[in-house]
């Protein structure tokens, strides 16, 4: 499937804001989460 | 098989080899978030699919840089607990919260909205993801303010006094140590060598492109977009570095003594060496070629300045001359280059010619990578020009390291150039395999899997027959309306 970064943005336009603001913050959370696992398993193989 | 090697040395190498291969990454990808905030702004503002297309072409480059810029950066901090922690143990007291602020910069800020930036426009909208950007451009600038101030701190440390257990502890106010001597001039220095490192890496995939297809209006945007940057902000990069090579010699005279090969003092007007081997045995510069009295104009803006040099220097407190000689040399080469190029491009406006001087196309080519050369050679002019000391006059590199064992030292690091170059070789060839493909119209984010176009019945246009081209390209030698000309 392809993938567009910038797809989908008249659907989501039509979202309430909190709607918007709570998926900013998941796909945030979820973002920071994988950092901090490769930063983690980096740590591992180095200790 | 390394019981015989110096530990500290191959400790200093591996710290080389890690920081120099990391910043290739940051210096692109600051870059890089600033220029995509400006052309999600100009698509937002404008409209125009161009920047649209272009944004979404060079995000995908932007992420992978930007992912391998973090991973190279996570690897390097933890170095300075497995080979310098006699560093760590001293200074973090000082340079620990400042790290700390760089890690949650990148964590929070940058590495937090590239999701948003990434997965989040179908679920955020315009405006929200346009924040994403930029978060993610101010982010990138953020992190660098940090880890310029500690470099910083550590070239010219104020602000600290020496504990009774030997640690360096924050004196009075956090203030003088964040804004520390250095710091205005090497950040200003870094953050544009890292705007013009990503504006002729854009430049030349422009070229290229160009070279393949003058038409082609998406080159020609990033082309023009790029030449700009070149010719107003090289200039200011050279104005920038005269200034910090100013406030090197006020506070580090030994690392200007190293990058100017003044062996010698000279009371009566130094000369400017444009070329020279140096000889730290000898104490001299052989085969030795300058231009008399223009290093005390440049330095002291006078013509006979007596200018010292390294024989003021204790022998044991010099730094190594020949690779600061010659990186400095480098650094300010590519310099004028880039100045020149962005000459170049102007006189090409002026005549109509930007997108059809073929010869300024395989130039720009030729400088894509020009930027990664001259950032890497200034940082090594500044970070071999401050030996011997990781601590400028505070603390020795020999007295920073931890208690090495040179086998386990060696094998790290045939470890880290065997994954290092395995890991981020297969990223680099991926970015450069991106930007091999022509951007075009109803720009993808990764590669189809679906054989043709999908086309939606009614009023959405479906991708181009043909991504090589435009459907809408101007004829060769034509001008788009909009580039600012």
């Amino acid at each position: 499937m392809a993938f567009d970064p910038l797809s989908g943005s008249q659907d989501a336009q039509a979202r309430p804001l909190w709607q918007r603001l709570g998926w900013m913050v998941l796909i945030w959370i979820a973002s920071v989460t994988v950092l901090g696992a490769v930063a983690y398993a980096l740590r591992l193989w180095l200790a | 098989m390394f019981e015989n090697a110096d530990a500290l040395m191959l400790a200093r190498i591996q710290f080389a080899f890690t920081v120099s291969f990391h910043f290739i990454f940051p210096a692109f990808s600051i870059g890089l978030a600033s220029y995509l905030a400006v052309l999600e702004g100009l698509w937002l503002k404008t409209g125009k699919q161009v920047y649209q297309d272009l944004f979404k072409y060079w995000l995908k480059i932007f992420a992978i840089a930007f992912a391998m810029g973090v991973v190279s950066g996570i690897v390097m901090s933890y170095q300075f607990g497995t080979n310098w922690s006699v560093f760590s143990d001293k200074a973090g007291p000082v340079i620990g919260p400042l790290m700390a602020y760089e890690v949650l910069t990148a964590f929070f800020l940058e590495a937090g909205f590239l999701g948003v930036m990434l997965f989040g426009m179908n679920r955020v909208g315009k405006g929200l993801h346009f924040t994403a950007t930029l978060m993610v451009a101010v982010g990138t600038f953020i992190s660098a303010f940090w880890i310029l101030s500690v470099n910083s701190w550590m070239q010219t440390p104020v602000g600290f006094i020496e504990g009774a257990n030997g640690q360096y502890l924050p004196e009075a106010s956090w203030f003088e140590i964040v804004f520390n001597p250095s710091f205005p001039y090497r950040l200003v220095h870094t953050v544009i060598a890292a705007y013009l490192t990503t504006a002729f890496v854009v430049g030349g995939v422009g070229a290229w492109h160009l070279l393949k297809d003058s038409a082609n209006r998406h080159a020609r945007k990033m082309f023009s977009m790029a030449m700009w940057m070149a010719a107003l902000v090289a200039p200011v990069q050279i104005f920038a570095g005269d200034m910090h090579g100013l406030n090197t010699l006020e506070h580090q005279p030994a690392k200007v003594m190293a990058m100017e090969g003044h062996y010698e003092s000279h009371p009566d007007g130094a000369p400017l060496y444009l070329f020279g081997i140096p000889n730290d045995e000898e104490q001299r510069l052989d085969y030795a070629f300058g231009i008399p009295k223009l290093s005390s104009l440049i330095l002291k803006h006078e013509l006979d300045a007596p200018l010292d040099g390294l024989d003021t220097i204790a022998d044991e407190d010099q730094p190594p001359v020949f690779p600061v000689f010659w990186a400095f040399r480098v650094m300010v080469g590519i310099g004028f280059l880039m100045l020149g190029i962005g000459a170049w491009s102007l006189l090409a406006r002026l005549r109509g010619r930007l997108y059809d001087w073929r010869w300024l196309h395989r130039a720009a080519i030729a400088m894509g990578p020009s930027g990664f050369v001259a950032v890497i050679a200034g940082w090594i002019t500044t970070e071999v020009g401050r030996q011997p000391w990781t601590i400028y006059g505070v603390l020795r590199t020999a007295d920073s390291a931890s208690p090495l064992d040179a086998p386990a030292v060696a094998t790290s690091l045939i470890a880290f150039v065997i994954v290092y170059f395995a890991v981020f070789g297969v990223g680099t060839w991926y970015i450069l395999r991106l930007m091999s493909q022509s951007p075009h119209t109803g720009e993808k984010g990764v590669k189809r899997t679906e054989k043709g176009p999908v086309r939606t019945a009614g009023i959405t246009p479906g991708p181009t027959q043909n991504p090589g081209r435009d459907p809408d390209a101007l004829p060769a030698g034509k001008e788009e309306a909009t580039d600012g000309r």
